[in-house]
C-alpha cells in the first residue's frame, strides 16, 4: 500500500507497538519461568519454593493489568512485584541441590528479563527506555540481594543486560530514524488525494462526453440524413433542446432530462419516447425491478437504454426491439435484443462513441457492467447490469465487451 | 485480516525508516557469534566447525543487508528461506564445534536464529513469520534434546525450554508489533481515502462546471452559430448536411483525443514538447496501459513524478509503457541534478513506496539520469 503512517501519528503508534512487543516477550519468558519451575518441582519438590510459583503467577497478572491499563503506577507496581518474585527465586535457588542450581537460576534470569520488558507507559521514548533500565536495575538488585540473603556469592548474568540493550536499541533507533523517510508521507498522501480528484474528473468527463454524444452528435447526425427544406418539428425541437443543454443548462444537475418522470421512472419514459419515434418495443420481464434502484442509477440506466434504442433505430436495419427487465439479489439487469444486422465489435471505429460513452461509460460510472453479444447478420443483444438498492458499490467491476460468432 | 501482507508492503516508508534496525541486527548476529565463540573458546572441540559457524553467521548477516536494500523490491519468501538456512547452518556448526558438550545458556545458535526471525518480521507476512518460527522452534528443540541426550541434563527438558524461549519470544513480539502497526495503517488509510473521497464529492460541482466550460467553449465557437442559423432560417439547405458532418467529425476528434489521454498524460503533458538530452519526455503509451494501474500504483508513481518535477520549470520526465506477456512494464526516465548520493537519499522514500506497490522493480542513477523500471498486472 502506498499510504503508510504519517510522522505525527507514527511516533505514538510505533512506541505503543514496541511496548506490545515487549509485553509479548515478557509473557513468553514468564511462561518459560513457569515451565522451568515446574520441571524443577518435578525433580525436587520443596514447599519452600512454592512462593516463587505464586510470585510468577502474580507477576503474570500484573503484566495483564499493565497491558490493559499502562499507567506509570501499574508499571511501577509491576516492577515492585517483579522485584519481590526475583528476590524470592534467587533466595530459594540455594535450597536446591548443586546440580539443579543452574536450572533454579534460570528462573531468576527469566524474571529479570520480564522486568526489563516492562514496556514503559506513555509514548515518550525517554520514559520507556527509563522504565526498561529501571527494570534491569530493580531485577539485578533483587537477584543480588536474594543470593546474598541465601549466603551465596552473586554471579554476572548477561541475559537481562542483553535484553535491556535490545530494548534501548529498538526504541532509540526507531526514534532516530522515524524523522527520515516518513517526512515524505504528506506528499504521498497528497498524491492519493489528487488521484481521487483525477478519478472524479474522469467520471465527470465521461458523463459530459455521454451527454455530448446524446445531444449534439445525435442532432448533427440527424441533420446529415434529413431531407432539404423546412426543418421538421422533431429536428427543430432537438436542436433547441441542444442549444438549451449547451448554453443554458447547468451540467451539475445530474437529472439533465428535465420534466416529470413516468410513475415507473425514467426507463419507462425512454421506452415511450422510443415508441413515439417509430420503434416497436416489446417490454417484458419483472417491471417491479424498476423501483429497486437509486435515482442516479435509474437515470444512468435510462440514458444508456435510450442510446441503445437509438442505435437499434439508426444502425440495426430493423424497427423493433425486445427489452427484458430482471433482477437478482444485488443487481438489476436490462437486456436489449434486436434481430437486425448486428456488427463486428472489433471493427467499430475508435471515434464511434455511442456504446463506449453513452452506454458503457455511464453504466460503469454507477458501478454497473455492460456485455455485448453481436454477430453480423444475426442481431445484437446488450445486457446492462447495475447495482440494486442496498448493495455496496464495488471498486472495480468492469466487464469486457464480448462478441459471439 | 492482517496476516496476508507484509509491513514492507503496507507501510514501505515505515519499513525504510526501520531499516537501521535490520542493519543493527545483522551486526549483532556477527558480534554475538564472535564474542560468544571467543568467550567459550576453551570448550571448542572442533575449530573448523566453529569457523564454519562464524562464516555462516556472517553470510546470513550479509544476506539480511542485501535483501533489505531499498534498491530491491519487497523481500521474497525465497530470500527469507536462504537467510534462515544460513542461520540454521551456523547453529548446527556451533553445536558440532562444542560436541559433545551439554547445551549451555550462552550457546549463540538459538539467539542468532531468534534475532534473524525478528529481523525478517517487517519483510514477510505474519503467517510466514509464524510458520518459520514454528519450524525453527522444532529445529532448536530437536538439536538441544540431541545435545542433552549425549551428556544428560540435571533437569530433563530444561535446556530445550531455555533454548527455545528466545526463538519464540522475539518473533512473536515482532509479529505482535507488526499486527498493531498494520491495524493502525489500515485505519489511517481508510480515514485518508474517505476524506479524499469526500473532498472529491464536494468538488464534483466545481469540476463539472470546469468540464462544462471547456466543452461549451468548443461548442459555442462552432455548433451554436450553426444551430442558431438553422433555427432562424428554419430550413435545411444542401450545404448543411456537409457542415453538420464536418462539425460532428471535429467533435469526435476532440472526444477521441480526450478518450485516449490518460491520467499520466495529464500529469506530465507539460513535457511533451521539451527534450531532455538522452531522455524522451512525455508519455508513450500506445495501448493505454496507464489506466490499468490501481490506486496505490497511481499514487506512488504520481508522488515520484511530482518530486522529480519539483524544481523550477519542472524536471524532465519520460515514461514508456508496453505489454510484457500478460502484464505491463513501464520505464521511467528523468533528468536529475546534483550528487548521486544526495539524489538517491532524496528519492529513496518514493522509490521504496514504488517498490512496495509494483513488481519487478529496479532503479539506477547514472550521471544526471534516473531510470526506474517496474511491472504490474493487467486486471
Amino acid at each position: 500500500m502506498s499510504l503508510g503512517l504519517p510522522a505525527h501519528l507514527a511516533s505514538r503508534i510505533v512506541n505503543s507497538a514496541i511496548a506490545l512487543g515487549a509485553h509479548v516477550v515478557a509473557t513468553v519468558v514468564l511462561g518459560a519461568a513457569a515451565v522451568a519451575f515446574t520441571l524443577l518441582w518435578l525433580q525436587h519438590p520443596d514447599v519452600r519454593s512454592l512462593p516463587v510459583a505464586g510470585a510468577i503467577a502474580l507477576l503474570a497478572l500484573m503484566l495483564w493489568w499493565l497491558r490493559r491499563d499502562g499507567s506509570p503506577g501499574i508499571a511501577a507496581g509491576y516492577l515492585v512485584i517483579g522485584a519481590i518474585a526475583t528476590w524470592l527465586a534467587a533466595s530459594v535457588a540455594s535450597t536446591y541441590p548443586p546440580p539443579l542450581h543452574p536450572a533454579a537460576l534460570y528462573v531468576v534470569t527469566a524474571l529479570q528479563v520480564a522486568l526489563v520488558m516492562v514496556g514503559g507507559p506513555g509514548d515518550r521514548v525517554r520514559s520507556t527506555i527509563g522504565f526498561a533500565v529501571a527494570g534491569l536495575a530493580v531485577g539485578t538488585v533483587a537477584a543480588v540481594a536474594g543470593r546474598l540473603a541465601a549466603g551465596e556469592a552473586p554471579s554476572v548474568d548477561f541475559l537481562p543486560l542483553l535484553s535491556a540493550v535490545l530494548v534501548i536499541v529498538v526504541y532509540s533507533t526507531t526514534a532516530l530514524s522515524r524523522r527520515d523517510a516518513r517526512t515524505v508521507q504528506p506528499s504521498i498522501t497528497q498524491a492519493a488525494k489528487d488521484e481521487k480528484l483525477a478519478e472524479m474528473r474522469s467520471v465527470v468527463e465521461a458523463r459530459a462526453a455521454a451527454l455530448l454524444h446524446d445531444t449534439v452528435l445525435g442532432s448533427l447526425a440527424a441533420i446529415t440524413t434529413d431531407r432539404e427544406g423546412e426543418l421538421s418539428d422533431t429536428l427543430r425541437r432537438r436542436i433547441e433542446a441542444d442549444l438549451d443543454a449547451i448554453v443554458d443548462q447547468d451540467w451539475t444537475e445530474r437529472t439533465g432530462q428535465g420534466g416529470t418522470h413516468h410513475s415507473d421512472g425514467p426507463i419507462v419514459d425512454v421506452i415511450e419516447e422510443a415508441s413515439e419515434i417509430g420503434l416497436e418495443i416489446n417490454l417484458t420481464g419483472e417491471l417491479g425491478q424498476l423501483h429497486r434502484m437509486r435515482d442516479d442509477v435509474a437515470e444512468a440506466l435510462a440514458l444508456a437504454l435510450r442510446q441503445l434504442l437509438v442505435n437499434v433505430q439508426q444502425h440495426s436495419g430493423t424497427d423493433g426491439a425486445e427489452v427484458v427487465l430482471f433482477g437478482e439479489a444485488s443487481s438489476v439487469s436490462v437486456m436489449v435484443i434486436d434481430s437486425g444486422e448486428g456488427f463486428d465489435s472489433q471493427a467499430v471505429a475508435p471515434d464511434r462513441f455511442g456504446l463506449r460513452h453513452s452506454v458503457q461509460g455511464r453504466i460503469e460510472a454507477v458501478g454497473g457492467t455492460v456485455r455485448v453479444w453481436s454477430t453480423p447478420g444475426k442481431g445484437t443483444s446488450v445486457l446492462l447490469t447495475v447495482p440494486s438498492l442496498g448493495r455496496r458499490d464495488s471498486d472495480d467491476e468492469s466487464l469486457p465487451m464480448e462478441r459471439t460468432s | 485480516m492482517t496476516d496476508g501482507i507484509s509491513l514492507q508492503r503496507a507501510d514501505p516508508l515505515g519499513t525504510l525508516s526501520g531499516r537501521a534496525l535490520t542493519l543493527t541486527a545483522a551486526a549483532a548476529i556477527v558480534l554475538f557469534s564472535l564474542v560468544f565463540m571467543v568467550a567459550a573458546r576453551e570448550d571448542i572441540t572442533d575449530w573448523p566447525a566453529a569457523i564454519v559457524g562464524l562464516v555462516c553467521a556472517a553470510v546470513t548477516a550479509i544476506l539480511l543487508v542485501i535483501m533489505s536494500s531499498p534498491k530491491r523490491g519487497p523481500v521474497s519468501r525465497g530470500w527469507a528461506v536462504w537467510v534462515l538456512f544460513f542461520g540454521i547452518a551456523g547453529h548446527l556448526a556451533s553445536v558440532v564445534s562444542y560436541w559433545p558438550a551439554a547445551p549451555r545458556v550462552n550457546d549463540w545458535g538459538p539467539y542468532v536464529v531468534a534475532v534473524l526471525l525478528l529481523a525478517l518480521v517487517p519483510y514477510r507476512p505474519i503467517r510466514d513469520i509464524l510458520a518459520f518460527t514454528a519450524v525453527l522452534s522444532v529445529w532448536v528443540v530437536g538439536i538441544t534434546i540431541a545435545q542433552e541426550s549425549v551428556q544428560g541434563g540435571a533437569v530433563a527438558g530444561l535446556a530445550a525450554v531455555m533454548a527455545v524461549t528466545p526463538v519464540l519470544a522475539l518473533p512473536l513480539a515482532g509479529a505482535a508489533f507488526v499486527m498493531e502497526i498494520l491495524r493502525s495503517v489500515r485505519r489511517w488509510r481508510i480515514n485518508v481515502l474517505t476524506a479524499a473521497e469526500d473532498e472529491a464529492q464536494r468538488r464534483e460541482a466545481e469540476i463539472t462546471r470546469a468540464v462544462q466550460e471547456t466543452r461549451v467553449g468548443i461548442l459555442n465557437r462552432d455548433v451554436v452559430p450553426f444551430y442558431s442559423e438553422l433555427i432562424s432560417r428554419n430550413k435545411l439547405e444542401a450545404t448543411d448536411a456537409h457542415r453538420a458532418a464536418e462539425l460532428a467529425g471535429a467533435i469526435r476528434e476532440v472526444m477521441l483525443a480526450d478518450t485516449q489521454r490518460s491520467w499520466l498524460d495529464e500529469l506530465i503533458a507539460a513535457d511533451d514538447d521539451r527534450q531532455g538530452g538522452a531522455i524522451r519526455t512525455g508519455v508513450r503509451d500506445p495501448n493505454g496501459l496507464a489506466r490499468l494501474m490501481n490506486l496505490n500504483q497511481r499514487t506512488a508513481l504520481r508522488a515520484l513524478i511530482n518530486t522529480l518535477r519539483e524544481k523550477p520549470g519542472g524536471g524532465l520526465v519520460g515514461v514508456t509503457l508496453h505489454t510484457v506477456g500478460d502484464g505491463c512494464e513501464a520505464i521511467l526516465a528523468a533528468v536529475v541534478d546534483g550528487h548521486r548520493y544526495r539524489i538517491a537519499s532524496r528519492l529513496r522514500p518514493y522509490l521504496a513506496v514504488m517498490g512496495a506497490v509494483f513488481s519487478e522493480f529496479s532503479y539506477e542513477i547514472r550521471a544526471d539520469r534516473l531510470t526506474v523500471r517496474f511491472c504490474y498486472d493487467r486486471p
